[in-house]
């Protein structure tokens, strides 16, 4: 365990090299990738000038297109070219076929998240995913000149545990640190917001290419409070398109089995610029094989109404969530290419009684906010500047008996956050226990996602009810969920076996990524000892510069300690040697704790007295 | 796992008292958030955030503690020792039962009264003075500082969880018949 380093509040850190780091809008149509720049954050384009990636890989027997390339073929050859992959992270078969979307891929069902069999072989969501970060990674490389000490890479509000985690495996699989899993919305609000210094209410609706989140954010000092979140994670501007693409059937005398797949995929097509050619105009002439006819935009909107009217059902339950009042929202972001569409502008201006704010691109203005954050992540900012305070936006919980969920931590919990429950046994001698990890909002188990079984073993035998295991939730600032639980009455701790029901396992990652550096072995030895070098390093400097400053919290026998870890670990650091090197950091991490907590107590004080009694006061007289 | 070892009233540097000041706490609430959020340790090493995480937990942990009326007064409670949802032994007076029963057949009567959203809102306001008279009547026992007093404060709490679950109820109700619209 470690020491934090808390700089004195209105003190910037060290001055340092510029760190180089992006912001990354993985999204389920396009994606992009932007840094900050100069001071302001920009979208980077590749050598064409393209800002927009568009999130299509074509898999071919000789290698991989990802882009506008990939995209020209989806016609073509529908098989082999994956769109929309973000509507399949972290979802099963089952999942997949019930979002209703048109799919032309010839899934390999495996009990998770299913593989898609092309002629280069089976791959499965997150390989395809983690082929769109690498251009935008390599993008950000070669536009910045430099290394990059990591990405921001957002995700929508609504991504259960799963989704994140798939995400996160996919930046894995790129070969990419992630700084933080970024809520898309939050990331909107942002940009926006320390472009216009705005206080109060924010309502961000973000409507992109398949997922539509609403989130209700506090803006106060540079903090961004989250106060509640929603959505849909499976709704976005593909349902418009299949709208008409309905709509255009139906009118033709057509049904959807008499169409080969490539003629689906150009109905699709057809439709989303029909779709786009009304946001400027009334009317637009559709022409798709032998028919052609004219669709009035009112028409349209009608289409469009229930689709419309779910999201505006969200942003009225996350008003709820928040506590608030229409009228008490002071600003609405508009955010996602969907929010084009005149319809849903009217609605929300509607129901929020305010025009909402579009001046900046809605493609673009996510990934200028996790620029932004990249870049205060990065260490090039000082964070006094800027703060998220992001919500976890279904709630965790475990199956009790009766097939029901219990909620461990609710939705929109501010994160991190960890909470314990106990349980004990229900048989004599009992040993072994399972614990089922739900995400949702049911009551019943069946109507929840499951996001892991977990079974605790090594449970001494005794008589039901006396053993009392303790199982601690937690969840990381990306959002993630980790799970460990102790056996209190013996203190023995239990063992965990996690099987994510729908993400990929430690162990396919670690093979997935020794195949993609294929015969470069080599690489991924000399690219770990790296990493343990300079983990190692952050660590003795910490540790370091934590005993400048506060090692007369240590006795001399406890320093003396610390002293020989210490110089231990510097010793091996400076060796090949990767694997000790790794059980040095964690075994001085550990003897370290004591002195962690202890500097953290005396730094809460230190924290609140950075702020002047007359901040306290003026705040208490309002 | 690490924890701060302050109890959650001198981890925001304020009085153990029911009566608070929402403003201040939201304040100091953010400092430390400055000072310990995972965000400013994201380039530094793994346990330094591995530590951040388990830090901001257990300060959200105690934000959300203290800023809900309900659990602040729970918390007080269980700083004395006392954990009003152990002692289930309590029996309600027949005042306080009689008007439960009341008040929820009231709220089963929204659906089928002739303008809904008034009934709705009526329930509503009936629930909400309940509840402000109950926490005030919390913390007046909770000033007066001896066991007696302590005693009926729990009583009270388990008063409370009562009209929070009918509330919920509203509220839940509420959004059923607005997502109608």
């Amino acid at each position: 365990m470690a020491l934090l380093q808390i700089s004195e509040p209105g003190q910037s850190p060290k001055p340092h090299q510029r760190k180089l780091a992006v912001g990354i809008d993985l999204g389920t149509t396009n994606s992009l990738v932007a840094a900050v720049h100069s001071g302001s954050p920009k979208t980077l384009a590749d050598e064409q000038g393209h800002h927009i990636l568009p999130s299509v890989v074509h898999y071919q027997a000789d290698g991989v297109r990802v882009g506008l390339e990939a995209k020209q073929q989806a016609a073509d050859d529908p098989e082999n070219t994956i769109i929309s992959v973000k509507r399949m992270m972290g979802r099963g078969l089952h999942d997949i076929q019930q979002q209703g979307n048109y799919c032309p891929y010839r899934f390999v069902d495996n009990g998770g998240m299913p593989n898609l069999l092309t002629c280069a072989g089976e791959v499965n969501p997150v390989q395809v995913s983690a082929e769109i970060l690498k251009v935008l990674v390599a993008r950000g490389k070669a536009s910045l000149s430099g290394d990059l000490v990591g990405a921001v890479i957002t995700v929508p509000a609504y991504f259960d545990d799963a989704q994140r985690q798939a995400t996160k495996d996919a930046a894995r699989l790129a070969g990419i640190h992630v700084l933080r899993l970024l809520n898309e919305p939050t990331a909107a609000a942002v940009a926006y917001g320390l472009d216009q210094r705005q206080e109060g209410v924010i309502a961000v609706y973000d409507l992109g290419g398949g997922t539509f989140d609403i989130s209700i954010l506090h803006l106060s000092k540079g903090v961004f409070e989250v106060l509640a979140t929603g959505g849909d994670s499976a709704l976005g501007g593909d349902d418009f398109d299949h709208c008409i693409a309905e709509w255009i059937m139906e009118q033709a005398g057509l049904n959807a089995e008499a169409l080969s797949t490539s003629e689906q995929r150009s109905l699709l097509s057809t439709a989303c610029k029909a779709k786009e050619a009304l946001t400027d105009s009334n009317e637009v002439e559709i022409h798709f094989l032998n028919w052609s006819g004219m669709l009035q935009r009112t028409a349209c909107d009608d289409l469009f109404q229930p689709l419309i009217q779910k999201t505006i059902r969200a942003v009225k339950r996350a008003l709820r969530d928040a506590d608030l009042k229409v009228d008490e929202v002071a600003e609405v972001v508009m955010v996602g290419g969907s929010t084009r569409v005149p319809a849903v502008r009217q609605a929300v201006s509607s129901l929020l009684c305010r025009e909402p704010l579009i001046s900046i691109d809605p493609d673009r203005v996510v990934a200028l906010g996790a620029a932004i954050q990249a870049d205060v992540l990065a260490g090039n900012k000082r964070s006094d500047d800027m703060l998220l305070l992001d919500v976890i936006p279904l709630s965790l919980g475990l199956e009790t008996m009766g097939g029901l969920m219990e909620k461990v931590i609710h939705r929109n919990t501010t994160i991190p956050i960890a909470r314990a429950q106990e349980f004990t046994t229900y048989k004599d001698g009992q040993t072994a226990m399972s614990i089922h990890v739900l995400q949702g909002e049911r009551e019943l188990v069946e109507h929840n996602r499951s996001l892991a079984r977990f079974v605790l073993s090594g449970i001494p035998p005794m008589a039901a009810g006396t053993a009392k295991v303790r199982v601690t939730f937690q969840v990381d600032a990306d959002g993630l969920l980790s799970v460990n639980a102790q056996e209190l009455s013996t203190g023995i701790e239990s063992t965990i076996e996690v099987k994510p029901s729908y993400g990929l396992s430690d162990q396919l990652i670690s093979t997935m990524l020794q195949d993609s550096y294929q015969h470069a072995q080599d690489d991924a030895d000399q690219r770990n000892l790296k990493e343990q070098q300079v983990e190692a390093e952050r660590l003795l400097e910490a540790i370091t510069s934590a005993l400048a400053e506060d090692g007369h919290l240590l006795n001399t026998e406890e320093r003396q300690h610390v002293d020989r870890e210490v110089a231990q670990l510097r010793q091996l650091a400076q060796g090949e040697n990767a694997a000790a090197i790794k059980q040095a950091i964690e075994q001085t991490a550990k003897i370290t704790d004591e002195f962690a907590a202890r500097r953290m107590n005396a730094a809460v004080s230190k924290a609140l007295s950075g702020h002047s009694i007359a901040d306290f006061d003026t705040e208490e007289q309002r | 796992m690490l924890e701060l070892k302050q109890n959650y009233f001198e981890l925001f540097a304020l009085a153990p008292s029911f009566a608070i000041d929402k403003a201040n706490l939201a304040e100091k609430y953010r400092a430390l958030q400055r000072s310990f959020h995972p965000d400013n340790f994201a380039a530094k090493s793994q346990q330094q955030q591995r530590l951040a995480v388990q830090c901001t937990a257990h300060i959200n942990q105690a934000y959300q503690a203290l800023r809900s009326d309900l659990l602040r007064a729970e918390y007080l409670l269980k700083l004395q020792g006392a954990d009003p949802q152990l002692d289930s032994t309590t029996v309600f007076d027949s005042e306080f039962l009689m008007e439960q029963m009341a008040l929820r057949e009231a709220l089963e009567e929204v659906r089928s009264a002739i303008d809904t959203e008034v009934a709705l809102q009526e329930l509503q306001v009936t629930v909400d003075e309940r509840l402000k008279d109950l926490f005030q009547a919390f913390s007046n026992l909770w000033d007066q500082k001896d066991p007696a007093a302590l005693k009926q404060a729990v009583g009270i709490v388990q008063k409370l969880h009562f009209l929070t679950k009918l509330q919920q109820q509203v509220s839940e109700l509420e959004a059923e018949l607005l997502d109608d619209f």
